[in-house]
């Protein structure tokens, strides 16, 4: 326990670094994820492979979080992962990933590449990248969704880049990953719900089911008023977070303070340390 | 030891823009906002050619500007984006406008196709993409089979093999060996699965250094055809461990790129 002051994306990264197992990789494809699998590695899961936005500097120590990644982790990267290889251990269920979503539905399904209609998208994201490989290599999936609203928590989502029940009959020894835990601005989510569907696991202090309820497209049960509250961070996880791996902030990125002014100050910043060191 | 001059593929740019024939596969290596071919590209925008049929792995600024200058008509992608820093504009808008024509990949399916070029091969199997809208795209070239030893459902992914590929490396031999520092991506595939490759290099050498081998990737001369010195050819993207990206102009760019007379001029100085 602890009584610090601390912000929602502390809380979240705290939570998040509570889903990673050893002698795997820990991969966040967002800020915070990022930094989830750098506390989890410092903390809790020392044998984790890190590798970030470059795979020719994977399994580094822990190092802070930087714009240019590849100027610090160099130092202490073991190998340079090329991506046939990267893809053999997410073949043999060695990866461990946060994705943020931009549209998760009621099932488990995800969509990070067009909202709308495909051939002419409303909005045109970043294709599906990664998702549909990961599928069929993680055990599970978990994600990352910033705001929670229906226009991210949906029925359907418009296009399938993960699935959550497997659409195909089970054949071969191949099982497609399950949807993991889903975090949001409001909780912490699964699908142990009625026939898979997504319930909540815990709600983040102050938050309220009926806030949550009206921020999602689709109905949930409701957990009733003894409901868990996600776990605030610790004062030694503010502490790595904080001290350790986020000492410039950039996890405030991915906060209401994001922005090209927060992006170019943090990177004005990084150049400057550089140029002194 | 220098190549001798009749063994050099030392070319320029307008020698690359050449190469390239009407209905012709131009891929890009690197990965969004990482080693990207920008100068290369830019090379591309300002020649008379169009309608390319163009492939990226991971898309960045090299495609955008393509689109931006309409000069794609088909696009084969896994990821077109500035990573961190956002959405790619052009893309965005021209997709958004009904213009340009794509074929989707995941990852793992782009590199499938790159490998199944590379062995020459009809198709290789994958599980990636399976039960995914990828398989039902009105441009998937994807195949649902059920494996003829174990029944088990898989997707068959037909070869991507590009007439060009063009990846921007650290440094060159004018015989063509060549060393990326950074995160190869799925480059050593793609030359792999080109029938012509153009490396551009931050610097050409008259020796490839063995310092720094250890975790580099190395291009042999064997899958590389030409070699074009483009100090700073990766634009405002990263260049480990030459440059770091350039955040102010990546921030301009992606405020005034879908301006087609801003565009032009951005890419008579790339």
């Amino acid at each position: 326990m602890t009584d610090t002051a601390y912000t929602l994306e502390e809380l979240l990264i705290a939570r998040m670094s509570k889903e990673y197992r050893g002698g795997r990789l820990g991969v966040g494809a967002t800020i915070l994820s990022d930094l989830s699998a750098r506390l989890a590695k410092t903390l809790y899961v020392p044998d984790l492979f890190l590798t970030t936005s470059s795979r020719a500097a994977a399994d580094p120590e822990v190092h802070a979080k930087a714009l240019s990644e590849e100027w610090t982790l160099d130092a202490t990267a073991k190998m340079s992962l090329d991506w046939e290889q990267m893809f053999r251990m997410i073949a043999q269920h060695k990866l461990q990933i946060w994705i943020g979503a931009v549209q998760l539905d009621r099932t488990g399904g995800s969509n990070i590449s067009v909202i709308g209609d495909w051939q002419r998208p409303r909005a045109q994201l970043i294709g599906a990248r990664g998702i549909p490989d990961d599928l069929w290599g993680c055990e599970r999936l978990n994600y990352h969704i910033r705001t929670h609203s229906p226009k991210s928590f949906v029925e359907k989502v418009d296009f399938i880049c993960g699935f959550g029940r497997s659409p195909l009959e089970s054949s071969g020894s191949a099982h497609p990953a399950r949807p993991g835990v889903v975090i949001s601005d409001l909780g912490v989510f699964d699908y142990g719900g009625p026939e898979g569907t997504m319930q909540v696991v815990s709600l983040h202090p102050g938050v309220s089911f009926a806030t949550v309820q009206e921020r999602t497209g689709f109905d949930l049960p409701d957990p009733g008023p003894d409901v868990a509250v996600t776990a605030a961070p610790t004062s030694e996880e503010l502490r790595v977070i904080r001290e350790v791996i986020d000492p410039e902030g950039l996890r405030r990125l991915e906060s209401t303070e994001g922005g090209p002014k927060l992006m170019l100050e943090l990177w004005e910043r990084e150049l400057a340390g550089q140029a002194v060191a | 030891m220098t190549a001798p001059d009749n063994m050099s593929k030392r070319i320029d740019f307008s020698e690359m823009v050449a190469l390239i024939g009407a209905d012709d596969l131009v891929a890009f290596g690197g990965g969004g906002l990482q080693r990207k071919p920008v100068a290369a590209a830019a090379a591309i925008a300002r020649s008379n050619l169009s309608g390319l049929d163009v492939a990226s792995f991971l898309g960045g600024p090299e495609v955008d500007l393509l689109i931006g200058m309409k000069k794609i008509r088909r696009l084969h992608f896994a990821f077109v984006g500035f990573d961190m820093f956002g959405l790619a504009p052009n893309f965005r808008a021209a997709r958004q406008r009904g213009e340009l024509e794509i074929v989707e990949y995941s990852e793992g399916l782009m590199m499938t196709a790159y490998e199944a070029a590379a062995k020459r091969l009809p198709f290789l199997p994958s599980r990636f993409g399976l039960g995914t809208d990828l398989v039902g795209t009105s441009t998937s070239v994807f195949r649902q089979f059920s494996c003829p030893l174990t029944g088990e459902q898989l997707l068959a992914v037909p070869p991507l093999a590009p007439d060009l590929a063009i990846v921007h490396v650290n440094e060159a031999d004018e015989a063509g060996n060549a060393l990326i520092h950074s995160d190869a991506f799925a480059d050593m595939l793609l030359v792999q699965a080109a029938s012509k490759v153009v490396l551009t290099a931050e610097r050409i050498v008259a020796e490839i250094p063995s310092e720094r081998r250890g975790r580099s990737t190395f291009v042999s001369r064997l899958w590389v055809d030409h070699v074009i010195e483009a100090p700073g050819g990766g634009g405002f993207s990263a260049v480990f461990p030459d440059y770091r990206f350039d955040l102010p102009k990546i921030l301009d760019y992606q405020k005034n790129a879908t301006d087609e007379a801003w565009l032009s001029q951005h890419i008579a100085m790339a």
